[in-house]
C-alpha cells in the first residue's frame, strides 16, 4: 500500500468514527498516533461549526456585487492557461500616461476592458499620480507569480509622503536604503486602512484610504475605498463636508455601482449634519428615484416630508 | 438620383462603445452569477476558521475580490468552488497572522455567540471554538503551504487530488506537504506530551 493510500484510508476511514464516540476513539488512537488523533480532532471541531447566521444573505449579496463590479485582473490561477509574465508585458506595453498642466496625472493599466482615464476625480486636495494597479494577491499561485510592485514615484502626494515617513520612523533601522522598499499594492493599502479603522485609528485610516485613492486610482479597491472613506469622515472624524465630497466622488461613477444606494444614503446624512436642507432633500429624492425598493425608502420619505415644511 | 445619407463621423465609435459596455456588463453578470454560486461555500469556510463574524466577512470579501478576476481563466470552471475555498483558506491564514502581529485579542466572542444562539448549546459552541483555536495555534508552527494543505484537509475534507487541483501542484507535492507537516506535528505533539489538542 502506498503512502497516499495509507493517508487516504487513515483519514477518510477513521473520520467516520467521529461524533458521539469521538473522545474514546481519539484517546485510543492518540496512544498509537498523536498526529492521527490531532487530525480527527480537527475534522470533528471544524465540521461541527454552525456557519449560518442572521444577515448572511445580505452580506453575500453585497460582497458579490462589490467583487463582480471590478475590472478583470491579470490572471494566474491554478489551471490557468496564460502566464503572469505575459500579462506583465502586455500591461507594460499598453500602460499610458496623461499628465495635465495642473500636474494631475491619469493612469491606465493595460487591461483591454478598462477605459484609459480615471472615471472619477480623486478626493479633493489629493492629486493622482501615474501608477499601475497590481493585481490583488490572494488567489492561489498568484503570490509566487506576482511581480514586484513599482517603487513609489517622486510625484507622490503629500499625504502619501507623510505616511511613508511615519512608516519609515516606525520600522527598525536595517541599513537598507528606503528607496528599495516596494510601494504597497492597492490591496495592501485597503487592508491596512480597514484594520486601522477597525482599531479605532480613524486619522490613519483616512490617510491610508486617501493614499490608496491617489496611488491606485483605477483599482477596484480605490472605488470601494471611497465609500469607506466617506463613512469614516462622517462617523468617526465628524467632518460631514468632506464626507459629502467623497460620497459625490463615488456617485460620479454612475448609478449602477454596487454601493450607489449606500453612498446616496450617506450623502443625505452628511448633508443633514451639514445643515444643507435643500441638498439633503434632493439626495433623498434621488434615492427614491434610483432605488425605490431601498430599505431606506421610508426614512427618505419621512425626511422629505419634514424638510418640505422648513424649505423656503 | 437620391442623395446619399451622410454618415456621422462619430457613429461608429459610439456604437462600438455601446457594444463594449454591453459586453462588459454581460461579463460582469456572468461573474456575478458564478460568484453567487460559490460565495456561500467561501463564507462557510471562513466562518469555520474565525470566531468573529466580522473577520469571516472581511476574509470572504477579500477572497471574492481576488477570485472575481480569475474566474474566466480557470481551465476547469467546475473547480471554481474549490478555488474559492482555497483562496479563503489562504486569505484567512494571512488575516490570522496579521491579527497576531497586531496582538488583537482573540478571546471568545461570548456576546457574538450568545446573540447567535439559544443558550442551550452556548457552552458547546464556546468549547468548539476553543478547540478550533487550539488546532489553529498548533498549525501556526507549520509553514504556509503545509498549513494551507492541512486546513483544506481539515476544514473542507478535500482529497489529495482535489487539494492538488485547487493549489495547482502535483498530488505528490500535496503528499509531501502532508508528510512533512505530520512529521513536524508529531515532534511538537510528542514534545508537549499530548495526543491531541485537548487540555
Amino acid at each position: 500500500m502506498t503512502d497516499r493510500q495509507l493517508d487516504e484510508r487513515a483519514l477518510d476511514g477513521l473520520s467516520g468514527q467521529s461524533a458521539p464516540g469521538l473522545d474514546a476513539t481519539v484517546l485510543e488512537i492518540a496512544k498509537r498516533d498523536p498526529v492521527l488523533a490531532f487530525e480527527l480532532e480537527a475534522r470533528d471541531a471544524f465540521g461541527g461549526v454552525e456557519t449560518e447566521y442572521a444577515g448572511q444573505a445580505t452580506f453575500l449579496e453585497r460582497a458579490v456585487a462589490t467583487a463582480a463590479s471590478g475590472p478583470p485582473v491579470p490572471p494566474e490561477p491554478p489551471g490557468a492557461t496564460s502566464s503572469a509574465s505575459a500579462w506583465g508585458k502586455a500591461a507594460a506595453l499598453t500602460a499610458t500616461f496623461a499628465v495635465a498642466a495642473a500636474a494631475v496625472a491619469a493612469l491606465t493599466l493595460g487591461s483591454p476592458q478598462r477605459p484609459t482615464a480615471n472615471p472619477n476625480p480623486a478626493v479633493p486636495g489629493h492629486a493622482s499620480h501615474p501608477r499601475g494597479d497590481p493585481a490583488p494577491r490572494p488567489g492561489p499561485q498568484t503570490q509566487a507569480a506576482q511581480t514586484a510592485p513599482l517603487p513609489m514615484p517622486a510625484t507622490a502626494t503629500a499625504s502619501a509622503a507623510t505616511e511613508d515617513r511615519r512608516a519609515e520612523n516606525q520600522r527598525p533601522k536595517t541599513g537598507r536604503p528606503a528607496t528599495n522598499r516596494p510601494a504597497p499594492t492597492a490591496e495592501e493599502l485597503f487592508r491596512r486602512a480597514k484594520q486601522a479603522r477597525r482599531d479605532g485609528r480613524a486619522k490613519q485610516a483616512q490617510r491610508l484610504f486617501r493614499r490608496l485613492r491617489s496611488t491606485h486610482p483605477d483599482s477596484r479597491y480605490a472605488r470601494t475605498a471611497l465609500v469607506s472613506l466617506a463613512r469614516l469622515e462622517l462617523d468617526a472624524l465628524n467632518d460631514p463636508a468632506a464626507a459629502v465630497a467623497t460620497f459625490d466622488s463615488y456617485l460620479a461613477l454612475g448609478r449602477h455601482t454596487p454601493l450607489h444606494e449606500e453612498a446616496l444614503v450617506g450623502k443625505a446624512e452628511a448633508l443633514r449634519r451639514n445643515g444643507r436642507k435643500a441638498a439633503e432633500a434632493r439626495a433623498w429624492e434621488q434615492l427614491l428615484r434610483d432605488h425605490p425598493g431601498s430599505p431606506h425608502a421610508s426614512q427618505a420619505r419621512e425626511r422629505i416630508q419634514s424638510l418640505a415644511g422648513t424649505l423656503p | 438620383m437620391l442623395p446619399q445619407a451622410e454618415t456621422p463621423l462619430v457613429a461608429a465609435p459610439v456604437q462600438e462603445g455601446r457594444v463594449g459596455q454591453n459586453r462588459s456588463r454581460t461579463a460582469e453578470n456572468e461573474i456575478s452569477a458564478q460568484l453567487r454560486a460559490i460565495a456561500p461555500a467561501m463564507l462557510a469556510c471562513a466562518r469555520r476558521m474565525f470566531r468573529e463574524v466580522s473577520d469571516a466577512e472581511d476574509v470572504t470579501q477579500e477572497a471574492l475580490i481576488a477570485v472575481a478576476g480569475k474566474l474566466g481563466t480557470l481551465r476547469n470552471p467546475a473547480a471554481a468552488k474549490r478555488y474559492g475555498v482555497t483562496t479563503v483558506v489562504r486569505v484567512a491564514l494571512r488575516h490570522r497572522k496579521r491579527k497576531q502581529r497586531l496582538s488583537v485579542d482573540a478571546g471568545v466572542p461570548v456576546e457574538q455567540i450568545r446573540n447567535d444562539t439559544s443558550s442551550a448549546d452556548l457552552e458547546q459552541k464556546l468549547e468548539r471554538r476553543n478547540r478550533i483555536e487550539r488546532i489553529l495555534t498548533t498549525l501556526d508552527s507549520l509553514d504556509r503551504h503545509q498549513q494551507e494543505t492541512m486546513l483544506l484537509r481539515f476544514v473542507e475534507g478535500y482529497t489529495i487530488d482535489e487539494i492538488a487541483d485547487a493549489t495547482a501542484v502535483s498530488p505528490n507535492t500535496v503528499l509531501s506537504r502532508i508528510r512533512l507537516a505530520k512529521q513536524h506535528l508529531r515532534r511538537r505533539l510528542e514534545a508537549s506530551g499530548t495526543g491531541g489538542t485537548r487540555p
